[in-house]
């Protein structure tokens, strides 16, 4: 016999799992081997072991608490299962209580959908128009009666027609440019003012911008837009009534950065200026009295240029 | 549940019962619980040494019975299913609870001292509590083996099941059951060496 897989078989042997032929193998080969009789001795008395340790007694106390509490624990699946087959029945299954439910609900959500066809609001929504340079319906706004007796069949309003209009072309265009003023001008956004402002193209030939620009200078509420506007008045050439903003903003300008643009424009543009005692005055007043140093160093400078 | 309901079904097979509980009869399955029970409870408390842990499990195990019944298909016997269920259910749970406390039914303690048969531990002759000194032994010993050693280890002694039905039971082949069972009794043979 081979010893090589003797061990298992010996195993197998005990726990009885060797064929009639291998178990009488086993047998005759014990009888001859003292070390496999050994083995197999000491394999039986740990079995031995095992089969006294390994018991099948057991509280039978334990075991109906347990019997009990499977059925209690039955008991309310089946319930909870029951609620939720009811409800899934109900949705599911055609039958009189959701063929019922269904069409209340469907009553429900048609009565819905009726009020709110009846409920329209005054205003006509206008939907925006997407082709370029063309309107294709028209809003109204800031409806107001003036007149409040229908009865003779005449009705007296204003209104505010609006048409929402898209362009895309050239900036050039003095249409846009003027529309590009009066945002400037009009518009209750800073940033829409901001962008207005910067893509303004300054023209000799169209007044309305530039003195959109002047106002927007000396009189808007950010001081970004007026930063920009003077930016931008600088490209156009001095003459008084750009002077007098100059000097408007150098005098009034709360923010130290936009009087010493004003003031760098107008050393800049000096010689195009017509001096007048008016303006000498004034940069004398803002050598000695402006919170700014560099504007004090910048009208005594301008003032030595006049002077000399 | 009353045994007077439960007389009427001795007759049935485990077959009929099921048939019996599929169709709406809850007392066919108590019966069919109780018919197997005691043993499935025997093995789970041997294999977790726990009360409390071995009536969840019981829990466990009967109620995949309940909700399962409908999809055994009668290839098998029934009770092959019920202990492939039972071993599942207890690999699953000794899987979970990695560290649960292994203590031995021979503790002194209250709880435990119900797992095991009444002793009256201060009379108890000597010899008597040299068997129990040895059997705690012997059991630590089987602690240590694999969840599947041990599980193949109990269905062999508890069960008395051959390798073949152990086989069907734990779903792999013989050779796997005998490499589970060399590996289980080599080393236990080196653990009771001195026992």
């Amino acid at each position: 016999m081979n010893h090589k897989n003797i061990n298992d078989k010996l195993i197998l042997y005990l726990y009885d799992e060797l064929s009639p032929g291998e178990k009488q193998e086993i047998a005759e080969h014990i009888k001859l081997c003292s070390n496999c009789s050994d083995t197999l001795a000491e394999y039986k008395s740990m079995i031995t072991l095992l089969d006294n340790a390994i018991d099948n007694e057991i509280n039978e106390a334990q075991l109906n608490q347990a019997r009990a509490e499977l059925n209690s624990a039955i008991r309310n699946s089946r319930r909870k299962k029951n609620y939720l087959s009811e409800i899934i029945d109900l949705i599911l299954v055609p039958s009189r209580k959701s063929i019922t439910l269904a069409y209340s609900l469907s009553l429900i959500l048609i009565l819905f959908i009726l009020i709110n066809s009846f409920n329209k609001p005054d205003s006509i929504n206008v939907a925006p128009s997407t082709s370029v340079g063309q309107s294709e319906a028209e809003d109204f706004t800031n409806v107001r009666f003036h007149s409040t007796d229908f009865r003779n069949g005449l009705i007296e309003i204003s209104y505010d027609k609006i048409t929402p209009v898209r362009y895309k072309g050239n900036l050039n265009n003095p249409e846009i440019q003027q529309l590009l003023a009066h945002s400037l001008l009009n518009s209750e956004n800073p940033g829409t003012r901001l962008k207005a402002v910067s893509a303004v193209i300054p023209s000799n030939s169209d007044n309305i911008i530039k003195n959109a620009l002047l106002l927007a200078a000396r009189n808007d509420a950010n001081p970004g837009v007026r930063k920009e506007a003077l930016k931008t008045i600088s490209k156009y050439p001095m003459d008084n009534d750009i002077k007098n903003n100059l000097i408007y903003i150098l005098q009034n300008d709360k923010e130290p950065g936009i009087r010493i643009m004003a003031i760098n424009l107008i050393d800049k543009k000096t010689d195009e200026m017509t001096i007048n005692e008016q303006f000498i005055n004034l940069l004398k007043e803002k050598m000695n009295d402006d919170q700014n140093s560099y504007i004090k160093l910048k009208a005594k400078s301008i003032l030595n240029k006049i002077n000399s | 549940m009353e045994i007077n309901k439960l007389q009427k079904y001795t007759a049935f097979s485990d077959n009929d019962l099921i048939i019996a509980t599929r169709n709406g009869d809850n007392s066919a399955f108590s019966a069919l619980v109780q018919r197997h029970d005691k043993e499935v409870f025997t093995l789970i408390a041997r294999y977790f040494q726990s009360s409390d842990e071995a009536k969840d499990v019981y829990q466990d195990i009967f109620i995949k019975v309940y909700y399962n019944l409908k999809k055994f298909e009668f290839q098998s016997e029934y009770t092959t299913w019920l202990y492939r269920i039972t071993v599942n259910t207890c690999l699953t749970h000794k899987r979970l609870n990695k560290n649960y406390q292994k203590i031995s039914i021979f503790n002194t303690d209250e709880e435990f001292d119900d797992m095991s048969p009444a002793v009256d531990r201060k009379n108890e002759p000597d010899n008597q509590m040299v068997i129990n000194e040895q059997n705690a032994k012997v059991l630590n010993a089987v602690n240590s083996l694999s969840p599947k050693q041990k599980m193949v280890v109990m269905l062999k002694h508890l069960n008395n099941y051959k390798i073949k039905e152990i086989a069907r039971i734990m779903n792999c082949t013989e050779g796997t059951i005998k490499k589970y069972l060399f590996i289980a009794v080599g080393k236990l043979k080196t653990e009771l060496k001195n026992v």
